[in-house]
């Protein structure tokens, strides 16, 4: 049984068709084919041509020992050949330039039997259609149908047909989304039809599914529709460019179509409210073409796939990652456009995604989840937008302080421990991301400090980093979770970033924010304590005393003159608080660090 | 959110009825469209049987055979003429409103190219000239490319026609004036059959038709050399015309295999090859 909604779907659907396939009737009627006669002429050798091959390239032949030839040709000469004699004299003509030729072809003459020439071949080179196989000017039927097509499925399987009511909410988010596919100029995109057909077939569905899965972000707002537009005609172009180039490589061009498709749909998906809210910024930029911040955003992250031929992409970007790439991708190229404007495509974000790729993917493969690039990009973008030139002075992905801060973070963090080491547990993938952010924000929160340790940023964070790290090994045995480890190593950056003054050197030339978690370490990992102490290092190595010791600790520190003296005072406060837990006493927080702060007056 | 789904039992009936009404839509709103194409076909059929004819003949005389089982339109029999007749007759029964419709489709241009086409093949210059002359009125040199260059060309089809006529096919004396009439409306007027088909040449250069444009002009020179042996008594080919020459036939078969699919290249050497022993003699010249 065929509901009423059915048959009015059918029917306006046979409207559109039926109107597309009268336009594509006409266009194959005047892109026909015509066979092409020519003017009277007296096509093939004559006695006139034969006589000029005889006086000219064949002169040679007409001598004493071709009598017979020698007779005809003085005849042709008079114009007195019988119709035998001309038809003999034809002969001789087509014989003697047979020589020639085999003379001319060194005697190398393919001997064939019954030499056949098919009509239909010689027919069809004076047979024309009304364009060529690539003349832009051809109007092209799959192009004149795909918007249609587009149309009636979006309209057919959204929703089922019976649901679609154009004065409803879902038919309004509907028709803009439809008015907006079927604005892209099909004809613009000169390529193979075949590629053409695919890519337009692969946005379909990404855009069907967009469509199904996040309806309230598809709204009647006529941004929507701008954005669709922009989205699925600039980047089907630009796939088109860059599949073009690729021709020839099946593999990069498999590769390239999937990445693109990907791409679109988180742009589609992710970016679309961020888009739809702030629409001057990303639709309307001033000699550029319309949405040129999107597609380029877009751009730069489908560069990956050529720009770095041997990542296998989806396993450094997760499809959530990328989302979250594209969000922080707008929101900075919203403030910063020369990020994706400029003319150097590889300064700014294309460069700062493909050398985020590249340099993660260097890095353990047991370390790199699909998310560790898309964080480190997210939290990279969302603080170069609050100081691109402080943070980013030229643009170029190498001299990026926050994205090389980040890269040192992964790279000490990811390191295997040393032989020889107490602790042994390796960072997961989040613990990588949290120290970064940490890294990240205090150099973002601290522009003064930043600038005055200048192009040395990164030299500091690795000592900082890693005489830290070597304290918890060296120290610290299987007791230490990884989250503490994580929390300690946030407290230094935190203290270093604080005061560079952490960085000067200790008597036993640690820098001092890695002796005074040393003496912290070296009193809770006791190895020889006795039994009566275990319930105190049972107290101090939990996450809470550990981290609020520490804090508290390097904040008075910072207070004192940071000597050798003040590293003493220290270190005996610690072993009285660790002599009281032993002796069963709490330990009162409050008047540890009331002592330790009168202990560490200069 | 809305759960979509696949109602795969009604596609089949909705399917019938687009099917329905797109045939319907293009039955009922195409008629002139139609009757061009038939008469495109009629034209084709009349075109495939003169240049077959031309072909057989030609290659036959070199030995060669042009394999009759793969002629397009067999059985290939009979003149070519009733053929653009009907075709003719076809154009000129599409009344105002189908030529209306037509204008409206932008396919009128295309349908007055045919119509002089036709006329120029039935012997009539006059009324062939003046239908490409309004055919140029409804053509677009961008987007009818194939449909203006033979508009353009199609005065130089006449007049070379007509010029051949008045060649003596043997020599009777010479007579100059009758050579330099014949020149003039081959070669050197103001409105000469190779002023028209350099018009055309522009737009067709490095296109399939310049493989038939190339042949139009090698069939004026062509001509002209039988009206210099026939009228002036004078075989031999002048240097400057020659080396012009060579290079037509030579751009022939690079522009014929550069387009013709790779079973047709054989033949663009073929064909170039003729033009070459119809000129020099040779296909060594």
């Amino acid at each position: 049984m065929i509901s009423t909604e059915v048959i009015l779907f059918a029917i306006r659907a046979g409207v559109h068709l039926g109107q597309e396939a009268r336009q594509a009737y006409i266009d194959g009627t005047k892109r026909r084919e015509l066979v092409l006669p020519l003017p009277k002429v007296d096509f093939g050798a004559n006695v006139d041509s034969a006589w000029r091959f005889f006086q000219n390239q064949g002169k040679e032949f007409v001598n004493a020992e071709n009598l017979r030839l020698l007779l005809l040709h003085k005849r042709a000469t008079d114009r007195t050949l019988t119709a035998a004699e001309e038809k003999e004299y034809l002969e001789l003509r087509r014989f003697f330039d047979a020589i020639l030729s085999a003379r001319r072809n060194n005697h190398n003459v393919m001997l064939q039997e019954n030499q056949r020439i098919d009509a239909n071949e010689l027919t069809a080179l004076i047979t024309v259609k009304q364009w060529e196989k690539d003349d832009p000017a051809a109007p092209k039927t799959l192009h004149r149908f795909a918007g249609t097509i587009i149309e009636l499925g979006i309209d057919y399987f959204a929703g089922g047909p019976g649901t679609i009511q154009l004065d409803s909410r879902e038919g309004k988010l509907i028709a803009g989304f439809v008015e907006a596919l079927d604005n892209i100029e099909f004809a613009d995109i000169l390529v193979a039809e075949h590629a053409f057909e695919k890519l337009i077939g692969q946005f379909f569905v990404a855009a069907l599914e967009t469509l199904s899965t996040q309806p309230e972000f598809v709204s009647s707002d006529d941004n929507v529709k701008d954005l669709v537009k922009v989205t699925t005609c600039g980047l089907a172009k630009d796939l088109q460019i860059k599949l073009k180039a690729l021709e020839g490589d099946s593999f990069q061009t498999m590769r390239l179509e999937a990445w693109g498709e990907w791409v679109f749909r988180s742009l589609l998906s992710s970016a679309g409210r961020h888009v739809v809210e702030h629409p001057s910024r990303f639709l309307g930029v001033k000699g550029e073409p319309e949405g040129a911040l999107i597609t380029r955003v877009g751009t730069a992250v489908i560069d990956l796939a050529i720009t770095n031929q041997q990542i296998e992409l989806k396993r450094v970007f997760s499809r959530r990652g990328l989302d979250e790439v594209m969000r922080a991708s707008l929101h900075v190229v919203a403030d910063y456009p020369e990020l994706v404007l400029g003319d150097d495509p590889n300064k700014g974000l294309r460069g700062l995604v493909a050398g985020v790729a590249s340099s993660v993917s260097q890095f353990d493969a047991q370390l790199i989840s699909p998310d560790i690039a898309p964080e480190l990009l997210r939290i990279v973008l969302d603080k170069t937008a609050v100081n691109l030139p402080l943070f980013w002075p030229d643009l170029d992905p190498d001299k990026h302080l926050l994205l090389t801060a980040g890269q040192t973070v992964l790279k000490i963090l990811s390191a295997k421990p040393p032989a020889g080491a107490k602790w042994k547990l390796r960072f997961r993938a989040e613990d990588l991301v949290t120290v970064t952010d940490t890294v990240v924000d205090e150099l973002a929160e601290n522009p003064t400090w930043l600038l005055s340790i200048a192009e040395d940023a990164d030299k500091y964070l690795v000592t900082a980093l890693e005489a830290t790290l070597s304290v918890l090994r060296n120290r610290a045995d299987e007791r230490l979770s990884l989250d503490i480890a994580v929390a300690v190593l946030n407290t230094a950056i935190k203290a270093v970033a604080t005061d560079v003054k952490f960085l000067n050197k200790a008597p036993d030339g640690k820098p001092l924010v890695a002796a005074v978690i040393d003496l912290v370490f070296a009193a809770i990992f006791k190895p020889d304590l006795g039994a009566e102490h275990r319930r105190a290092q049972w107290l101090l190595v939990q996450a809470s005393t550990i981290d609020f010791m520490l804090n508290t600790i390097l904040l008075r520190f910072a207070e004192s003159p940071m000597d050798e003296e003040s590293l003493k005072a220290v270190k005996q406060q610690i072993k009285k608080a660790a002599e009281n837990a032993a002796a069963g006493n709490p330990i009162n927080w409050q008047e540890f660090d009331q002592t330790l702060a009168e202990a560490l007056q200069p | 959110m809305h759960t979509p789904k696949k109602p795969k039992l009604l596609i089949t009936p909705v399917l019938r009825f687009l099917v329905l009404w797109v045939v319907l839509f293009i039955l009922t709103g195409c008629q002139g469209a139609q009757k061009l194409r038939d008469a495109q076909n009629a034209f084709n059929e009349g075109a495939r049987l003169e240049n077959e004819l031309m072909f057989k003949s030609a290659f036959k005389q070199y030995g060669l055979n042009v394999n009759d089982q793969n002629v397009i339109g067999a059985p290939s029999v009979g003149r070519p003429e009733p053929h653009y007749a009907a075709a003719l007759e076809i154009l000129q029964s599409i009344g105002d409103a189908g030529n209306a419709e037509l204008e409206k489709d932008r396919l009128l241009g295309t349908k007055i190219t045919l119509e002089a086409l036709c006329q120029w093949k039935l012997g009539r210059g006059t009324q062939a000239i003046s239908l490409a002359e309004t055919a140029l009125d409804h053509l677009d040199a961008e987007n009818e490319p194939r449909d203006w260059v033979i508009a353009q060309a199609l005065p130089a089809l006449v007049i070379s026609d007509e010029a051949y006529a008045r060649i003596p096919n043997v020599f009777t004396g010479k007579d100059q004036s009758k050579f330099d009439d014949i020149e003039n409306r081959l070669l050197t007027a103001d409105r000469s059959a190779k002023t028209y088909i350099d018009k055309a040449t522009g737009r067709a250069k490095d296109r399939p038709i310049e493989i038939w444009l190339l042949q139009v002009e090698l069939s004026l020179y062509s001509s002209w050399l039988k009206a210099r042996s026939n009228i002036l008594g004078e075989r031999e080919l002048p240097e400057k015309e020659k080396g012009l020459l060579i290079g037509k036939c030579e751009r022939l078969e690079t522009i014929g295999k550069r387009y013709a699919h790779e079973d047709q290249k054989k033949a663009a050497k073929e064909l170039a090859d003729g033009w070459r022993e119809t000129i020099f003699g040779t296909i060594n010249p």
